[in-house]
């Protein structure tokens, strides 16, 4: 790295939004190095659009400040947007343009020249399988092939940061996972992501560190593994009774150590405040009922367990405040 | 906010504000509401009070011309812009590297562009089928440029209404447009307008373009052509500048 170059590809100091009353974004900070694959994970109105807005020239902030590779984003946005892409959660092409004009497009709006745009342009559609679909007008496209158009369209300009706003969402699952597949070439190839999702498990995949966002404040930053351990107190016990018992999960529910018991698939999710304590529990269950323990294991919380639990959101609401 | 003014960072910014005007009017000025607002609508409207009336067709052309030019070049942004908005492209704008401003000479550029071309057509039609003269070339295209500029600027500044539905915007540009057309003197003459409507003519745009027309085809005027081409760059800054205001409003309060 050149002495010049900022260390950082996006860094964010107290970063407020304020819309009259309402605290969107409540003076967050974090930095995301250069190459970083960063997840900006956070439920719905937890301030994550608001931040990336912000981040992308869309929106202005109210207070603090925030730059991309050392550039304000508002005072010097246009040099700070011409390093960055987005790709936002609605693929937003042009419906009545074919999928090359809408590259041609793109690129010339990032002032790329014509001959370099065409053979970007080439290479986008050839690499995401849509060659043979460039004359095809957006409206005639599937939401799979605008989601990689618009993602192509994000890459036009050889951004140095590319925002990703909850790419996979609502796509069939080959295209989710040949779009993760592109995301992990785009971040090898050296490009720094910023990647919004509500998909704990594509972050914990994908993702270098993540940022989990709610009420507009950061309430973790780091990587996936560190945060699962961090969680200490989510400790989890996987076991598939046989025959299948209905009531298990109420049943086991009720154990005083046990927070919380969900059916998945065959087998029963348990969250426990003491492992131990519920495998013995489990044994004496099965043995009063006739059942046989055909699988138990002690996974250890996973991305999504964190999130519950910094969070307080369960099934997509909001846990009531005690 | 210097740098602003750097010429390369200047000659970026026009191209792309060039690159968006090229392909707004490629888009939109094949698009139902610019067609039917921006050509259907004003040449049966013209039609409609010149039927019957006596005189030569060749003294109607400036009239034709300047309705074609008002309703067209003010058509593409309010047709634009909140359609753009529903389907979320509108957010491209703000996020590529070019400033609000640039952005919405763009839109502006390509109203004026798609206006000016418009009002060739009953021009030429003029000329070449009913005999209009054109005792000034220059002014003429100057009048086309300046009324061009003008009604371009007014469609963006109608145009900064901040919502997602093109049928809201075009209401609003039509109960606009209309007051401003009916106090034009293209139907009445200004000179035989009461005084009272003279007065109130003086606040609509595009008077002052129908005038400079008509004097430009070589028919008698009613306002100094200095203070026509004056009234008009007036309004183009103020409806411009009013219209980025607003933008710039809403953008901090997105």
């Amino acid at each position: 790295m050149a002495s010049d170059e900022p260390r950082y590809a996006i860094e964010v100091e107290e970063l407020r939004k304020h819309y009259g009353d309402l605290v969107a974004v409540d003076g967050i900070s974090f930095q995301v190095e250069r190459g970083e694959l960063f997840g900006f994970l956070g439920p719905n109105g937890a301030g994550k659009t608001t931040t990336v807005n912000i981040l992308t020239g869309v929106s202005l902030p109210t207070g603090g400040r925030a730059a991309i590779l050392g550039h304000d984003v508002v005072r010097d946005s246009f040099r700070a947007k011409e390093a960055v892409n987005v790709v936002p959660e609605v693929s937003n092409a042009y419906p009545e343009y074919t999928a090359w004009n809408n590259l041609m497009f793109t690129a010339a709006l990032y002032g790329v020249p014509r001959r370099e745009a065409v053979r970007r342009a080439e290479g986008l559609l050839r690499a995401f399988g849509l060659f043979d679909k460039r004359k095809v007008k957006v409206k005639a496209l599937s939401l799979g092939m605008r989601r990689k158009l618009v993602i192509a369209m994000g890459l036009i300009n050889e951004p140095l940061v590319l925002f990703l706003d909850e790419p996979t969402t609502g796509l069939d699952v080959q295209s989710v996972l040949s779009i993760r597949d592109m995301v992990r070439d785009l971040n090898r190839k050296g490009i720094t992501i910023f990647l919004t999702t509500h998909n704990l498990a594509e972050a914990n995949i994908l993702c270098d560190r993540v940022a989990i966002i709610n009420h507009g404040r950061i309430v973790a930053i780091d990587n996936p593994e560190n945060l699962k351990r961090a969680a200490r107190s989510v400790q989890v016990v996987e076991v598939s009774f046989n025959p299948v018992r209905e009531e298990a999960p109420a049943e086991v529910g009720s154990f005083p150590e046990v927070k919380e018991a969900a059916k998945l698939g065959d087998r029963l999710r348990i969250v426990t405040e003491d492992p131990s304590l519920t495998i013995s529990a489990l044994n004496r269950y099965a043995d009063e009922r006739g059942l046989r323990i055909n699988y138990m294991n002690t996974p250890g919380p996973s991305l999504e367990d964190v999130f519950v639990e910094l969070t307080g959101i369960r099934g997509g609401r909001q846990a009531e405040a005690p | 906010m210097l740098e602003a003014l750097v010429p390369e960072r200047l000659g970026k910014e026009l191209r792309r504000a060039l690159v968006i005007a090229g392909k707004d009017v490629r888009i939109y000025c094949l698009k139902p509401p610019v067609l039917l607002f921006g050509l259907v609508f004003p040449f049966f409207l013209f039609l409609s009070f010149y039927v019957g009336k006596k005189g030569p067709v060749a003294e109607g052309i400036p009239g034709l011309v300047s309705i074609s030019l008002f309703f067209a070049s003010s058509n593409i942004a309010p047709a634009g812009m909140p359609y753009e908005r529903m389907v979320r492209t509108f957010q491209r704008y703000l996020s590529a590297p070019i400033s609000l401003t640039w952005m919405l000479l763009g839109k502006s550029l390509a109203g004026f562009a798609f206006g000016v071309s418009v009002s060739v057509f009953p021009l030429l039609v003029g000329i070449i089928a009913y005999g209009t003269a054109i005792a000034s070339p220059l002014r003429l295209v100057f009048s086309l440029l300046a009324g061009g500029l003008c009604f371009s600027s007014l469609g963006t500044l109608v145009a900064s209404m901040p919502t997602d539905a093109p049928g809201n915007v075009m209401t609003v540009l039509n109960f606009v447009r209309l007051p401003l057309l009916f106090l034009s003197g293209i139907f009445l003459p200004l000179a035989e307008m009461p005084a009272w409507a003279r007065g109130l003519a003086a606040i609509s745009p595009l008077a002052y373009a129908n005038d400079l027309l008509k004097r430009s085809a070589g028919y008698s005027n009613y306002y100094q052509v200095w203070l026509s081409f004056l009234v008009l760059a007036l309004f183009s800054v103020v409806f411009f500048a009013v219209a980025a205001w607003i933008f710039h409003t809403s953008r901090r309060r997105a």
